[in-house]
């Protein structure tokens, strides 16, 4: 169903977005998901689309894997439309049906709520996508647990939280693999895993989750031994091999995207 | 002619940039009641070859035919072939999830549809064809036997199957040599027995060679040697040149020849190296021509 989806691949590359600091991505994120939310004429969408365009240039991915990561999410981003197209009042009629539950009216506002909200989707979808693109998980389990790190007085376990992501991340290429071999074993044994009934495929389901599970549990325990051995006792001192560290051209970066989405805001567009 | 791998090829994730080509242009026949052993290095495509002896990959172009029916044909033939043909995976352990032992071995029989008492009887001949008690560890958990009683149990429950034709994929990974050796013979004893025809999968050159009639080389996704056990150790420099080897003893063998030895090199077996050289032991000197070595 999600086969394409952009949304946490990452793509290794060298580009200024690849070796940015992982700390400042993520607020830039959060800054223009807040802008994107803000702006409401099509004047606007358009200038930081050509914003986006330009970012996704100067990090050398494909943009028709990113414009194929939207597809994945049509329904989504269809959905949404349609439900602000015929849910808001105001403006003109545009068009008007009547159904076995009552007239349905589409009015011009709606159609302009519908658009901004697909807008605002699309764009939430490209910029995660740029994010997750050219950012190593690591790189990002790492700037998650900085940028929580202030709360850690307020009892958030940051380094266990960040430590968590990076294993689940970790392991999920070898699950799925795991989840292959184990339905192919019990194929091969006569299983079933395409027809029946909802409550028969869940019954069918049985010989290919227990063992899924008890492989996780076993992995868990290895894994949780390998780090002790390792002498791993939490965060409490720990240091990195690599710090991550500022530098000119993450400020850079925030000086040029505050500046424009200020503009664009006193611009009122 | 039992399996017949036509221009078999086969490509992962066709079409993606992570596109990889695994099996080049097969071609293979297996006849009822061989013992095949492949071998090949890590990545040559034994894996995948094997799951297409029972549908579980479909070939991306070429075919697959088992008893001469194709594995791309209906769902019912697909069924007919896996029950024909048991495929036992590389730690098979890894797929066992009912409560007892019995129930896990009675898993495969039982999604063939057939009767309880049909049932019962085979998980008692699976359990016993792999030497374990079926009274004494019916009502045990799978889960609290050890490594290699799992093993056997898992490899019960594709027995249980009654396939003519059992694969199994690097069996003995994993185990203690004499665990090892205890499968492999329980294995060549079904296929003496039984008639039922063995593929072993292994990286294990002295295994193969052991146990196996023929021998089918893999590498790069291409078979590149094929015949009997004779044929293919008459190329061990090509054997060598795909990264593999003979096994010990023959490479034993060889030496002592190439030093100008009176001895045979196409031996496999330690057995049978015995019998070459106990003779030359027994005369307190080994017969060089020209002059004499004394042991």
């Amino acid at each position: 169903m999600f086969k394409g989806l952009t949304i946490g691949q990452y793509l290794p590359g060298q580009s200024i977005l690849h070796v940015m600091d992982p700390r400042m991505k993520i607020l830039l994120l959060l800054f223009t998901v807040v802008v994107l939310f803000l702006l409401d004429t099509f004047a606007g969408y358009i200038m930081l689309g050509l914003l986006f365009f330009t970012v996704i240039y100067f990090s050398n991915l494909p943009i028709k894997m990113i414009i194929k990561g939207i597809r994945p999410l049509f329904f989504i981003i269809a959905f949404t439309f349609i439900l602000h197209s015929i849910l808001t009042e105001g403006g003109d009629i545009i068009l008007e049906q009547s159904l076995w539950i009552g007239t349905i009216t589409v009015e011009s506002e709606g159609v302009y709520r519908g658009s901004f909200m697909a807008i605002r989707l699309i764009f939430l979808i490209i910029i995660a996508s740029v994010l997750t693109l050219t950012t190593s998980p690591i790189a990002l389990t790492d700037a998650i647990e900085h940028l929580l790190s202030p709360f850690k007085r307020l009892g958030v376990p940051a380094h266990e939280i960040a430590m968590m992501m990076s294993i689940a991340l970790r392991f999920i290429p070898t699950l799925t693999e795991e989840t292959d071999k184990i339905m192919k074993a019990q194929k091969a044994r006569g299983a079933n895993f395409e027809t029946g009934n909802i409550i028969q495929r869940a019954r069918n389901l049985i010989p290919l989750l227990i063992p899924l599970f008890v492989s996780a549990f076993r992995r868990a325990d290895e894994l949780a031994v390998a780090m002790e051995a390792r002498c791993y006792n939490g965060g409490e001192g720990r240091t990195r091999l690599r710090e991550l560290k500022m530098d000119t051209r993450d400020y850079l970066a925030m000086v040029v995207l505050i500046s424009f989405a200020s503009v664009l805001l006193l611009l009122g567009l | 002619m039992l399996i017949e791998c036509k221009d078999l090829t086969h490509v992962y994730m066709p079409g993606s940039p992570m596109s990889h080509k695994a099996l080049d242009e097969v071609n293979l026949t297996i006849d009822k009641g061989e013992f095949v052993g492949i071998i090949g290095q890590t990545g040559s495509g034994k894996s995948t070859l094997i799951q297409h002896f029972n549908g579980l990959l479909l070939p991306t172009s070429g075919d697959v035919l088992i008893q001469g029916k194709s594995t791309q044909g209906d769902k019912k033939s697909l069924k007919d072939i896996r029950e024909k043909v048991g495929l036992v995976f590389q730690y098979p352990e890894h797929q066992l999830f009912e409560e007892t032992v019995a129930k896990d071995v009675e898993f495969g029989p039982k999604n063939l549809g057939l009767s309880q008492e049909e049932v019962g009887e085979r998980t008692r001949y699976a359990l016993e064809k792999v030497g374990l008690s079926y009274e004494e560890l019916k009502d045990r958990s799978p889960f609290e036997l050890s490594g290699g009683q799992m093993r056997r149990v898992a490899i019960a429950g594709v027995l249980a199957i009654k396939p003519e034709v059992l694969v199994l994929d690097e069996p003995t990974a994993g185990l203690d040599p004499r665990g090892k050796q205890d499968i492999l013979d329980k294995m060549l004893r079904l296929h003496r027995e039984q008639g039922i025809t063995v593929i072993l999968v292994s990286h294990s050159m002295d295994d193969i060679a052991k146990y196996s009639d023929k021998i089918m080389v893999m590498h790069q996704g291409r078979l590149k040697i094929s015949g009997d056990v004779k044929e293919v150790f008459a190329r061990l420099k090509d054997i060598e040149e795909l990264g593999l080897n003979a096994p010990k003893i023959t490479l034993l063998m060889y030496r002592l020849r190439e030093k100008g030895f009176d001895v045979p090199y196409d031996v496999f077996t330690v057995e049978e190296a015995k019998e070459h050289l106990l003779p030359h032991l027994k005369k307190g000197k080994l017969k060089k021509s020209g002059s004499d070595f004394y042991v």
